[in-house]
């Protein structure tokens, strides 16, 4: 027996190997120590639906408020006037 | 009656190569993996080599000074040396190096990294992964580097048909102690083997014969064959493993690097 070419060529799965191995350990440590994070479409479509809801139910709130605000505004009397206090002891109580 | 016939039809190179084949195969199942002893069982092979090298070089002094002229010639243009190695070495140590320092960086400002858009972070971790399994290629090849370097070749291991005395200090000097710190007593041990080496190698000199000078040439010649062997076959493995790691490298980090771009612009894996 006697050494050939054949013994220091390159060998097919010395490289398959090797990418077995790189692409292996990429993908794992990409999954696992990665911290990017790129919502998909559903999910992003998904968080934007239940902040329009917050928002639709603060925009009520504040409608809500905004209504008694005025009522309150109409029962107050402008300031130094006595007719607005004698409105104010003539408007009777609420009904239970 | 006819073996012996047959034994005796043989020359003696073939009397010798058969009696190596005989001897290795019953000494050769006996010995492990951990079998430190091997050196010792290989005696009986050595002695039969050095048997048959004693008888072939029985020749006349001319022959001999001829043969020795040949063989010195030849010897000197073996070469010994790998020209790839040490550029891959240096290659690994840079990447190390270069390594070490983007670590550093690294360590300082991976918080400003989350400012990046989501796809330029998903880059950044991409050439990260790929540098690192860079780092690991150069670690990996620096240790089989180091072991290959460490190697033990098994002629250094023989006592009549290794390296041959005129020309290397394990069959002519005495082991002593190489402690960089010795005392009156391992100073003069050393000095008294130092002496009786001294006149045994002028008594080698001195009387030596042309078959011991051929014996001699002939048996250096051949080892460094065979250690050129070793050099040569350790290069080709070292630059191998190189090759293979970085393509495998690079290769992975195409990939990574489409799969970003194919789902940047559709859907992707990453």
């Amino acid at each position: 027996m006697r050494y050939t070419g054949l013994v220091g060529e390159f060998k097919w799965w010395g490289f398959f190997a090797s990418l077995a191995l790189c692409l292996g350990s990429a993908l794992l440590l990409f999954n696992r120590v990665s911290y990017v994070k790129d919502t998909t479409q559903e999910v992003a479509k998904a968080a934007n639906q239940s902040l329009e809801l917050e928002v639709k139910a603060m925009q009520a709130t504040v409608d809500r408020l905004e209504q008694r605000i005025s009522v309150v505004e109409q029962k107050v009397p402008s300031q130094g006037s006595r007719e607005g206090e004698a409105t104010q002891k003539r408007v009777p109580a609420p009904k239970k | 009656m006819t073996e012996e016939k047959a034994a005796a039809s043989l020359s003696p190179f073939e009397q010798a190569l058969g009696e190596i084949t005989r001897l290795a195969g019953e000494l050769r199942p006996n010995i492990g993996f951990w079998n430190s002893d091997w050196p010792s069982r290989f005696s009986q092979i050595e002695v039969s080599v050095d048997r048959f090298v004693a008888s072939q070089t029985q020749l006349d002094d001319k022959r001999c000074k001829d043969l020795v002229g040949v063989i010195k010639a030849r010897r000197e243009k073996l070469s010994l040396s790998s020209g790839i190695t040490t550029p891959i070495l240096g290659i690994c140590q840079q990447i190390l190096a270069f390594g070490g320092a983007g670590i550093a960086l690294t360590v300082g400002f991976v918080d400003k990294v989350k400012q990046f858009a989501p796809v330029v972070q998903k880059v950044l971790m991409s050439v990260g992964i790929f540098y690192g399994e860079l780092i690991v290629l150069s670690l990996a090849v620096l240790m089989l580097y180091m072991l290959q370097a460490r190697f033990r070749y098994p002629s250094i291991y023989f006592e009549k048909i290794g390296n041959a005395w005129p020309f290397f200090y394990y069959a002519a000097i005495t082991p002593v102690s190489r402690n960089p710190l010795q005392g009156g007593g391992a100073r003069f041990d050393a000095s008294v083997a130092y002496a009786k080496d001294y006149v045994r190698f002028c008594e080698r000199v001195l009387n030596e014969t042309e078959s011991d000078r051929l014996r001699a040439e002939l048996q250096q010649y051949f080892l460094l064959m065979s250690y050129q062997a070793y050099v040569h076959q350790f290069a080709l493995r070292l630059a191998s493993l190189f090759m293979y790691g970085f393509i495998g490298a690079v290769a992975t980090l195409i990939i990574m690097l489409s799969s970003i771009a194919i789902s940047y612009f559709g859907g992707g894996i990453l």
